[in-house]
């Protein structure tokens, strides 16, 4: 079990007129090698379960495991290094550094952690931009790029650390049709070749229809969580 | 002839007579009877010297210059002398021979035909009767002595300015004493110059060529250019005193300069009739010189040995005057002689001359000044007179006369007139002169000229003495150099001449030796021994003591007891013979008295006897050295070559290290009697500098005093100091010379402020915080920071310049603060750092209110007292006591009120910070003149002051000797209120002609370590208060007054930072703006930075790197902001001050980089406490 969270829920404006939950008491257990879609109308809290099991957020009440480490006793740090080392992120707006080439923006986690880069990194990347189809790439910005191909950066950028977990909020949301189903293709296939778990958030009911699990949420709430096989 | 043998025989008689039953078996001589002889023989020799200190005799040759100057004076027409004329006239009929004609000796003997003749024309033209008795017996003379065409080429010249003789060019040696003028036109050392004949020669020379072209104008073409070289040549050979040379050389060059133009050399005419007017005795009889250096020099030398105590001012007198007599140039002759010979007067500064040198030096190295600057002084005149002497030894080894002659010249005899060849009494006279100053017979100079002297002597052993008659005198003088110079007296040729003089002993035990035939024609003469004379007796028996004075004992006492008996009551001694041989015979009356006090002085020296005469303080004189005070030289003449004569002392001097390159200098009176005038000084061996001066009036029985000497900043190394130290003992002039070697280590000359030091630490500190920071950040990172920065150039260009700004104006605002204390202290240092000034009244000038003290009784009176106390404070270098005074003064009929300041000399110079502008500072000795202020000159009066000037200062007139340059306005007198560039400055002896003040206004002190001022102003303060409990007085001193001005200053510094503080609080917000607009912009990126698991310190790393290169621009190019604003407010301000670049640079650099931390860090941390998801929202 990889992510693994008890009653969790949310809080914004706590202890004012405002008060609202994001999510209300979730429970989840997320197992190694999981393909997981979320899904749910917009305001649901799809987002919100997303930045708390990233740890980009943190949970108001409850427990939250990952890799059987307890997130709400982490420190800023610890957090920090656990997103680096175990977590990969895909965002809707793909969240590339406009002032660094593509390159630099499939390293900024190696960049920022304790390890840096070397060239064998820098070979592997490398290869990964041959392998997504972004082989003249490198040094461009992300200005230069398309919508899918920024996206393919922002998915080496996930996958440069090897990390356990792929958390990908709308992978193709900015993408057309065609783009959305090649990103998506790539992302099962990290899924099948590296077995990684891989949570994604998404409107798509194409995509929706290829996870290995669907869970629905509603107001906050996981209003079913089950198996697919279509 | 026959007639001068029979007077002989009878005195001679006489005297055998008279001196025959005591001489034949002397009785011994009596120590009394010896004394009492040297005491009256040395008062009538005293009782002789002029109120100028100088003997000079008067001296008898022949009548030949009376009838000169009757002739010359009748030529010119000179008015108002008509009775002198008479008077001559009636002196000259009155000293006629027996023979009809006039000659050289003044009381009968022999006749002479030019003599004569000339003594005929003198008469003739001034009226006398020609049928008179006198006149037709002289013309029967001169008929029977070959007539007018036998006398001598002067008498003839003379003869044909009135036509009684037709062509007196054509006579033997007319080549000389008429030459060609267009000798003038040759080269001083050429063959044919004037110089190339006698001295004696050529000053009459080129008068009698120009009176010859003059008589013979009809027939002969005088060159105008010639003329005017002659006439050049005549002007500038008269001396000071009129005269050119001798007096025939006077006539002649009067009558001639009358031929060339009467009314333009009128002046020089008459102030030569001056000379001659001046040189005539009342009988009428004309001089034809004064001997007065000769004279002297022997009478010193004379006195010197009879060691009479009553003589020691008179010897003060004629030392001091022979010392001022020595000639400056080498003599006309010799261009490239060295200066400093001496000659016959003190007005003839064109021909110094062996013999006198020679003289003066053995004169003045006998006696000794008390007061060591008047010694130093003697020692040059001698080190001068000596080189000269060197350099006029002849290649032959012995010395001539006036002239060096280097072998080429060819030298018959000496005993012809028209030639300058060594001889053998000058040489004499020169070996003794040189034993005097330390030569043996060893030096290589000596040995030559004892190879001449060898050569030049006869056959029977003895020496021809020119200047003295003749043998005896040669002889005598050759003896005594040889003995003095430490020559072996038992050589055989000395023994030969020994015996020469012994043999010519008459039976009254003296020596005596005269003319027998004098040839005009030659200059030449023959000598007999005859009847003996005091002066001739004297030379033997001095030789003769020189040589072995046990062996000779016999003899010498036989011509002691001859001058004895021949002693006149009043102590001189009198004879009617001519003893002296110059040009002509003559006698110079006092040979007599000095040479026979030296005489049986010397004998009472070899007889052990002393001439005890009590000194002033009853004890009695044993030693020999005679010591003198004077005081008319300058102390600054003392060198180190001024040594010797060191006796027990009871001065200890004391040198010690005492810190980094300071010294301390003990003195130490160990005694319980006052030491007076302790004068301390301490030289540099290397370059004879005067390091520091000491002068104090008394020091107490066992009193201490310290001084410390400091060397800062000199060069590294060693150094020998010498410090002499002169004082008085009971009388008696001491001196103590002790040298030490010290080492000294430089000193770094980087002088930086504390704050400096502060501000550099903490620059350097923040670089090492940050390196460490960033020691292990990858270079992406870094890269990525200065992509940032680049991405919105605008912004980064803004903020830029608002550090920019804010670290140029507090950097400059800082230095600028300091620039103005620099500049201050600077002005301070031009004003004299290390200079109290002590005030007889309470003068309060710090800042904070006075504290409350109670109330004195008096002012103290700043006195000589205070003064000396002053002195003997440890730090004191010197002290300057100043009298202030206000009046008015005229300059050119305009008249203003000026402040006057009187100062000590002997200290100013040292003291004041103010330089010389033109003409030099005042010194000691110069009387009533003035250095005067900038103002002063320039601007007081319409006309500027310039040096030489004449200002009216209150009734007296005083010459302005120096102007000063001007001073900055701080740089003034304190005590004064007035920029001494209006101030008059006078010497401190001179205040009496203006005020009468018994004590002093200011005095000055200045000290010699000037960062230990505060403690010697603190140890005057102490001093004053215990010896003038009471008395109000103040000190003021530099560093006090800057303190107070600083303490103004700060403050206005202060203002200045508060804007350059302000400035940067200013550019500190903009910045803090910047990184918030930033972070606000950025905060996707930051998000995403946290998403992908960059730590805290990571992304921190990242933003403050982009400060801190942006810190460290800002800071450079504040640097260059900072100075650029300390250079332009300086350039306005008007001062110059070099500014501390290492300071700004780091105080820049560090605002730079301590804004942007502490402006940019605060919004970053409050960016970076957020969750990663408010950042990427």
């Amino acid at each position: 079990m990889i992510i693994k969270a008890k009653k969790i829920s949310k809080v914004y404006n706590q202890n004012s007129e405002a008060e609202f939950f994001g999510i209300r008491e979730v429970s989840l257990e997320i197992n190694e090698g999981e393909l997981v879609a979320i899904v749910g109308p917009s305001g649901a809290g799809k987002t919100t379960l997303f930045n708390m099991l990233g740890t980009l957020d943190t949970p108001t009440f409850g427990q939250l495991e990952i890799k059987d480490k307890n997130i709400l006793s982490m420190g800023y740090n610890e957090k920090s290094k656990l997103r680096n080392e175990v977590i990969g992120f895909i965002f809707q707006q793909f969240r590339l550094i406009s002032t660094l080439s593509a390159l630099d923006n499939a390293l900024l986690p190696l960049l920022v952690s304790d390890e840096g880069v070397d060239s064998s990194k820098k070979e592997m990347v490398a290869h990964l931009f041959d392998k997504y189809g972004l082989k003249n790439q490198l040094n461009k910005y992300p200005s230069q790029l398309s919508g899918g191909e920024q996206q393919r950066v922002a998915i080496i950028r996930a996958l440069v650390n090897d990390p356990d977990i792929i958390l990908a909020d709308e992978p193709t949301g900015s993408l057309d049709s065609k783009m959305s189903e090649f990103v998506f293709n790539t992302l099962q296939q990290i899924h099948k070749e590296n077995g990684k778990t891989v949570i994604y958030i998404t409107h798509d009911m194409n995509l929706v229809k290829k996870a290995d699990r669907l869970i629905k949420i509603k107001d906050g709430s996981v209003i079913s969580d089950e198996a697919c096989g279509y | 002839m026959y007639k001068k043998v029979i007077s002989f025989s009878i005195i001679f008689m006489l005297l055998v007579v008279l001196t025959n039953p005591v001489t034949v078996e002397a009785a011994p001589i009596s120590d009394n009877q010896l004394k009492n002889s040297i005491v009256t023989a040395a008062d009538y020799l005293l009782s002789l010297q002029t109120d100028r200190g100088l003997w000079q005799a008067d001296i008898r040759i022949n009548p030949r210059e009376t009838a000169y100057f009757m002739v010359t004076a009748k030529y010119l027409q000179i008015d108002g002398i008509e009775e002198d004329l008479k008077t001559s006239a009636a002196w000259l009929l009155d000293h006629i021979n027996e023979d009809g004609g006039w000659g050289f000796f003044d009381q009968g003997g022999n006749s002479d035909v030019s003599i004569t003749a000339i003594v005929r024309l003198a008469l003739i033209i001034n009226g006398v009767d020609e049928e008179c008795e006198e006149l037709k017996r002289s013309a029967v003379f001169v008929e029977n002595n070959g007539g007018l065409k036998n006398s001598d080429i002067f008498c003839k010249t003379f003869y044909s300015l009135f036509d009684l003789y037709g062509e007196p060019w054509e006579s033997p040696h007319s080549e000389i004493f008429f030459p060609d003028l267009s000798i003038l036109y040759l080269d001083n050392n050429d063959e044919y110059s004037p110089y190339s004949s006698m001295a004696w020669g050529r000053e009459a020379g080129i008068a009698m060529s120009v009176i010859k072209e003059y008589k013979k104008r009809e027939n002969l073409h005088i060159k105008a250019q010639e003329l005017s070289l002659a006439e050049q040549w005549m002007v500038s050979h008269q001396l000071e005193d009129g005269c050119w040379y001798t007096l025939l050389g006077t006539c002649l060059n009067m009558i001639a300069l009358h031929e060339i133009d009467s009314v333009k050399h009128a002046p020089r005419i008459s102030k030569g009739m001056a000379w001659i007017n001046s040189n005539r005795d009342p009988d009428g009889y004309q001089k034809r010189f004064v001997l007065s250096v000769w004279d002297t020099a022997f009478s010193i030398s004379a006195l010197l040995k009879s060691n009479i105590e009553s003589s020691a001012e008179s010897l003060l007198k004629a030392a001091t005057w022979i010392i001022n007599a020595q000639t400056q140039g080498g003599g006309y002759n010799w261009s490239s002689a060295p200066s400093g010979g001496w000659s016959y007067n003190e007005y003839n500064i064109l021909y110094p001359d062996s013999d006198d040198t020679a003289l003066a030096i053995t004169a003045l190295n006998d006696l000794r000044f008390t007061s060591y600057s008047a010694e130093y002084r003697k020692k040059m005149a001698i080190e001068k007179g000596k080189e000269w002497l060197l350099y006029m030894q002849n290649d032959d080894g012995g010395w001539g006369t006036f002239e060096r002659f280097d072998g080429d010249k060819d030298f018959k005899d000496p005993t012809e007139s028209t030639e300058d060849p060594s001889v053998a009494d000058i040489t004499g006279h020169v070996l003794t002169a040189l034993a005097s100053c330390g030569y043996t017979s060893n030096d290589q100079v000596i040995q030559k000229c004892i190879d001449y002297i060898k050569k030049d002597q006869n056959d029977q052993g003895a020496w021809y003495g020119r200047w003295g008659l003749c043998y005896l005198y040669g002889t005598s003088c050759v003896l005594q150099g040889l003995s003095d110079i430490g020559y072996d007296m038992d050589d055989e040729f000395v023994v030969k001449a020994t015996d020469w003089l012994l043999n010519q002993q008459n039976e009254d035990g003296g020596w005596g030796e005269h003319f027998s035939w004098w040839s005009e024609k030659n200059g030449i003469t023959f000598t007999e021994m005859g009847p003996s004379t005091p002066e001739q007796t004297a030379w033997v028996i001095m030789a003769l003591m020189k040589v072995n004075p046990d062996k000779y004992m016999t003899q010498i006492e036989a011509g002691v007891q001859y001058l004895l008996d021949s002693q006149e009551e009043y102590g001189g001694w009198e004879h009617p013979y001519y003893t002296v041989l110059g040009l002509n015979p003559y006698k110079n009356p006092y040979y007599a008295h000095y040479f026979s006090l030296a005489a049986l002085s010397d004998y009472a020296k070899v007889k052990g006897i002393v001439i005890d005469t009590p000194t002033e303080n009853g004890e009695l004189r044993t030693d020999k050295e005679t010591y003198l005070m004077i005081d008319n030289f300058s102390y600054e003449d003392v060198s180190e070559d001024v040594m010797g004569f060191i006796k027990k002392s009871d001065l200890n001097v004391d040198f010690q290290k005492n810190g980094k390159n300071k010294f301390l200098l003990s003195l130490y009176n160990d005694g319980k009697e006052e030491l007076e005038d302790v004068i301390v000084t301490v030289y540099d061996r290397d370059t004879n500098k005067i390091i520091a001066a000491y002068d104090f009036e008394a020091l107490k029985g066992e009193e201490r005093i310290s001084k410390t000497l400091s060397f800062s900043n000199e060069k590294q190394g060693e150094k020998i100091l010498d410090i002499i130290a002169e004082y008085t003992a009971r009388g008696e002039a001491r001196r103590l010379s002790n040298s030490h070697q010290i080492s000294l280590t430089k000193e770094s000359d980087i002088n930086v402020s504390i704050f400096t030091i502060i501000v550099i630490t903490i620059a350097v500190l923040l670089f090492i915080c940050l390196y460490i920071l960033f020691k292990n950040t990858n270079n992406q990172l870094i890269r990525f920071a200065f992509k940032n920065l680049a991405r919105n150039r605008t912004r980064t260009i803004l903020t830029f310049i608002g550090i920019v700004i804010g670290i140029s104006a507090t950097a400059g605002a800082i230095s600028l603060g300091q620039a103005f204390d620099q500049k201050l202290k600077k002005d301070f240092e031009s004003f004299g750092a290390g200079r109290i000034i002590i005030l007889p009244e309470k003068v309060d000038i710090s800042v904070s209110p006075p504290a409350q003290t109670f109330e004195k009784s008096a002012s103290l009176r700043l006195d000589d007292d205070v003064v000396d106390e002053i002195k003997k404070i440890e730090n004191v270098k010197s002290v300057c006591p100043v009298i202030n005074y206000e009046t008015t003064v005229i300059f050119k009929g305009e008249s203003t009120n000026c402040f006057i300041q009187f100062v000590d000399l002997d200290t100013f110079r040292l003291m004041t910070p103010l330089n010389i502008d033109k003409g030099s500072i005042l010194e000691k000795g110069d009387g009533l003149t003035a250095n005067v202020g900038y103002d002063i000159s320039t601007k007081a009066f319409t006309e500027t002051i310039d040096v030489g000037d004449t200002i009216k200062i209150g009734d007296l007139e005083v010459k302005t000797k120096g102007v000063f340059q001007e001073t900055d306005g701080l740089s003034g007198r304190i005590e004064s209120i007035v920029t001494p560039n209006i101030v008059i400055y006078l010497p401190l002896e001179m205040a009496d002609k203006f005020v009468s003040k018994s004590y002093y206004d200011v005095i000055e002190v200045k000290v010699i370590d000037t960062n230990e001022t505060k403690a010697t102003d603190g140890k005057i303060n102490n001093i004053l208060e215990d010896k003038y409990p009471n008395r109000i007085f103040s000190t003021v001193y530099t560093e006090k007054l800057q303190s107070t001005v600083s303490e103004i200053l700060y403050q206005f510094d202060l203002i200045i930072s508060f804007i350059g503080v302000f400035c940067l609080l200013v550019s500190g917000i903009g910045i803090m703006n910047m990184v918030l607009v930033n972070i606000t912009e950025r905060r996707q990126e930051i998000g995403i930075m946290m998403a992908v698991g960059a730590s805290y310190k990571t992304i921190m790393k990242t933003l403050i790197l982009e400060l801190v290169f942006l810190g460290i621009m800002g800071g450079v190019a504040g640097f260059v902001g900072g100075l650029l604003v300390v250079l332009i407010t300086q350039s306005i301000a008007q001062i110059i001050t070099i500014p501390d670049f290492a300071f700004i640079l780091s105080l820049s650099l560090f605002l730079g980089i301590a804004i942007v931390l502490f402006f940019g860090v605060i919004p970053i941390k409050k960016a970076l406490k957020k969750e990663p998801i408010e950042a990427l929202r």
